[in-house]
């Protein structure tokens, strides 16, 4: 989903809308209270909010608003968190031992979402286009399936043949490549490394084959193939949920740190 | 089920990695603390230490429930600080209503009846001329609507050893006073028609005319002041003042004879119609000598023709409580003092001036005074004869001449004549109309502009006409203003040459606006040449001061020692 599209506008349109009334308000300082509190609460209350999204996710079936409408105000919000930031520090990097720690956790958290939402713009399109569809928890049963596929041809031309040509390479090079996902990050953005290898790898042992050998090592790029499919798939679904495991403890060890910021703000500075 | 156990890990690990770096509160070491806010300016640096926090922060090393009830306290606030040495109780006087004129605030809060616990802390060291939590530290006479005032609405630390907590923005301002602008060119309030000269003048100068006329005789060439205005003001470390040199060095060549031209004459022997004053009288007084001319005893005297012709003087007049105008009505006291003189010398004369001038008298009227020239003068018109001095000169000081008691000012500045015209000055209306009458005479011929000494010619007089007055002796320069500030020495070096002092300081031209000094006002104009968005600065502190006299408190004096 985009973060600004036909139904989000006005949601962009309020939140900036709210900021530079904010905004205009903490330039004229007032009297009856200092605008950092007012930025700071303002501010932590949007973290909070910003953090129930996670608990949404989890609690899909409570009727609390389509999904949809929580990630457009997750992205809202989150933008808005950034602006209300520098609103309240009136730096980009403050001072103090926790300010600096809560800023560092606080832009971890910004940038982490920021990727998270950029892979999820990115990847679901490539999925799509990159085969068959594999649920991310069968990928390693679908991998093992493809590696017994392989061994089982090895077996059927090493007895058809008499030669241990093709099982010697197996052992010491395809072994490796069926045994797991490979080649995670060239296949996450899209390259052509796992296809590469494995056609250098084939093609070598290819000439040391006879015609009946070959036939097998023909099936045994087939399923090369479906085993880069499976990678792929493997490393763009594991991306899209890798990524809010920095994300989320990233928030939560940020809202801890806020309400020892908060803690030390009324016991200190009021 | 990892998101959730990672997620509890950081948690943990980061409510673990503030109680480590809490235990350790020292903010010295350069270790990392979770209660460090971040370092203080360089003024208060030397709040370092175990224990530093706690100078403000009243909860530092209180432990936990020290830090509860300071986070429950809702207000954060704590009773004010009764004022050290009295500063609140001897707060200024009450300024107009009009001090904020086309500034009167905006919403305010309710007074509060306590202050903010930090801003308490902040006055424990910090004093300030006035009232400590009120706007300017002042009170604004008609202006109830004004709240109290916290060193934490504009005053915030922790911002770095470098931050210059003391520097206000324009807003800050502008959070009391209603008439906004962003712009000091553009939307700044115009300056009082004559400002700067908008404020009493301590000695009359008129630049135009000293310009324009006097300096551009060729006569005068060889005494005109050498480089412009630098030749008479000392345009060097003073900063908001420039001032004149002194006398000697600016008018000296041109007015140095002239104002001793004309005497003091205090007391003239004035013409007597019927002499009360025996020969006998006399002769025992001032033995033989002083009757030379006298009637021989038993023969018959001659028709008396007075020696004098003239009336007493007007200040003698005043001393004695007598006219001046008519010989039957002053011969009477004349001739008393005169009789008493030739036995006491001055001391009559002294004694006369003592009673009538009450408080006004100073010692210094009749400083120098010779006792015996006094008596030897008084016998002299006692007898009828004009009093002959000895030697040729006249010299300066107090003597007698002739018919008159009469002081001569040996120079500029001279201690009697400043004397006489600030008793005369200061002397308050009498109720007798008569003698009310006299002393008008008395301060038309005294503090007149030609009068002795010509004191009055330059030298300013305040208060009103009828009343006690003041002569400035001393130039005065612009004070009106407390709450702004001045600096001419960045101004004076960063013009140049070539448009120095008259490039604001420019000469009248005889319209309405020249004031006294004869010089044009300066208008905002002449400041937003420069000062301007982009230009130089031009924020409200430029030129505005907020805080009257801040200085330490004596006790933040004696803890450092």
């Amino acid at each position: 989903m985009r973060a600004v599209n036909r139904s989000s506008w006005p949601v962009w349109v309020g939140a900036l809308a709210a900021f530079s009334g904010l905004m205009v308000w903490h330039r004229a300082p007032q009297l009856s209270i200092a605008p950092s509190f007012v930025t700071g609460y303002i501010l932590f209350a949007l973290v909070v909010f910003l953090a129930l999204y996670s608990g949404r996710k989890r609690l899909s079936m409570l009727p609390v608003g389509k999904a949809s409408v929580w990630l457009t105000l997750h992205l809202v919000g989150g933008a808005l968190a950034l602006a209300l930031f520098w609103l309240h520090v009136e730096t980009i990097w403050p001072l103090g031992t926790a300010d600096r720690a809560l800023a560092v956790l606080f832009y971890g958290v910004c940038l982490s979402g920021v990727v998270g939402y950029g892979l999820q713009l990115w990847l679901p399109g490539r999925l799509a286009h990159a085969g068959r569809e594999i649920i991310y928890e069968r990928i390693p049963t679908e991998i093992a399936t493809i590696r017994g596929q392989v061994e089982k041809e090895i077996l059927e031309a090493a007895g058809e043949s008499g030669n241990d040509t093709l099982g010697r390479e197996y052992l010491e090079t395809l072994a490796w490549y069926f045994a797991q996902p490979r080649f995670f990050w060239s296949n996450a953005l899209g390259g052509r490394s796992a296809e590469h290898w494995l056609q250098r790898h084939l093609t070598t042992i290819g000439r040391y084959l006879t015609e009946a050998e070959r036939v097998h090592l023909a099936r045994i790029a087939e399923l090369g193939a479906e085993k880069r499919r499976a990678d792929a798939q493997y490393a763009m679904q594991a991306l899209l949920k890798r990524w809010t495991m920095f994300h989320v403890p990233l928030a939560v060890a940020m809202l801890t740190l806020a309400v020892w910021h908060l803690i030390l703000v009324h016991v200190f500075a009021r | 089920m990892w998101r959730g156990r990672i997620s509890l890990l950081a948690a943990g690990a980061t409510l673990a990695l503030i109680a480590l770096l809490a235990i350790k509160t020292d903010m010295v070491s350069g270790l990392p603390n979770s209660l460090d806010p971040g370092p203080l300016s360089a003024a208060h640096s030397h709040f370092a230490g175990a224990s530093s926090c706690g100078t403000c922060h009243t909860a530092f090393g209180t432990g936990a429930r020290g830090w509860w009830q300071s986070f429950l306290s809702a207000k954060a606030l704590v009773p004010a600080a009764e004022p050290a040495g009295g500063q609140d109780a001897a707060a200024p006087a009450a300024q107009p209503a009009s001090a904020l004129a086309g500034s009167a605030p905006a919403a305010q809060p309710p007074v509060q009846s306590s202050t903010h616990r930090l801003s308490a802390a902040c006055t424990e060291c910090h004093g300030f001329g006035g009232q400590e939590r009120q706007p300017h530290n002042r009170v604004f006479a008609g202006r109830a609507d004004l709240g109290a005032t916290d060193c934490l609405m504009c005053h915030t630390e922790h911002k770095g050893r470098v931050a210059r907590i003391t520097t206000l923005s324009p807003a800050q301002c502008q959070s009391c006073h209603k008439q906004t602008f962003k712009d000091f060119a553009k939307s700044h309030p115009a300056f009082h028609a004559n400002f700067p000269y908008d404020h009493p003048q301590s000695t009359r100068f008129d630049h135009a005319t000293h310009f324009n006329k006097h300096f551009a005789d060729p006569s005068a060439a060889k005494n005109l002041p050498a480089g412009g205005c630098v030749g008479c003001h000392t345009a060097g470390q003073e900063s908001r003042a420039i001032r004149p040199a002194n006398f000697a060095t600016t008018c000296a060549a041109c007015h140095g004879e002239s104002i001793a031209k004309r005497d003091f004459v205090f007391f003239r022997w004035p013409e007597i119609e019927t002499s009360t004053i025996t020969a006998d009288d006399v002769s025992k007084a001032c033995g033989v000598s002083a009757d030379a001319k006298a009637s021989a005893p038993g023969t018959p005297a001659p028709a008396f023709s007075a020696v004098s012709s003239d009336p007493p003087t007007a200040i003698s007049a005043y001393i004695l409580g007598m006219p001046a105008d008519g010989a039957p009505d002053y011969e009477k006291p004349v001739q008393e003092l005169v009789g008493a003189m030739m036995s006491d010398g001055v001391d009559p004369l002294v004694a006369a001036a003592r009673e009538r001038l009450g408080a006004a008298y100073n010692d210094r009227l009749f400083a120098g005074f010779n006792a015996e020239q006094a008596r030897q003068a008084a016998c002299a018109w006692a007898a009828n004869q004009e009093y002959m001095p000895p030697g040729k000169d006249a010299l300066s000081g107090w003597r007698a001449d002739a018919l008159d008691l009469r002081y001569t000012r040996p120079t500029h500045a001279d201690p009697v004549i400043r004397a006489w015209v600030d008793a005369v000055a200061a002397m308050p209306v009498p109720a007798d109309p008569d003698d009310k009458a006299r002393l008008q005479v008395v301060k038309k011929e005294l503090l007149a502009a030609d009068g002795p000494g010509q004191c009055l010619k330059c030298h300013a007089i305040s208060g009103p006409a009828n009343g006690p007055q003041i002569v400035s002796w001393q130039v005065q320069l612009r004070s009106a203003a407390p709450q702004t500030r001045f600096d001419h020495r960045p101004h004076l070096n960063l013009l140049g040459p070539e448009k120095t002092c008259t490039s604001c300081h420019q000469l009248g031209d005889g319209s309405a606006a020249v004031v006294s000094a004869g010089l044009k006002p300066i208008t905002l104009a002449t400041c937003t040449e420069c000062h301007a968005a982009g230009k130089v600065r031009d924020d409200c502190r430029t030129c505005h001061i907020y805080h009257q006299d801040h200085a330490f408190k004596k006790r933040m004096v004696q803890d450092a020692k």
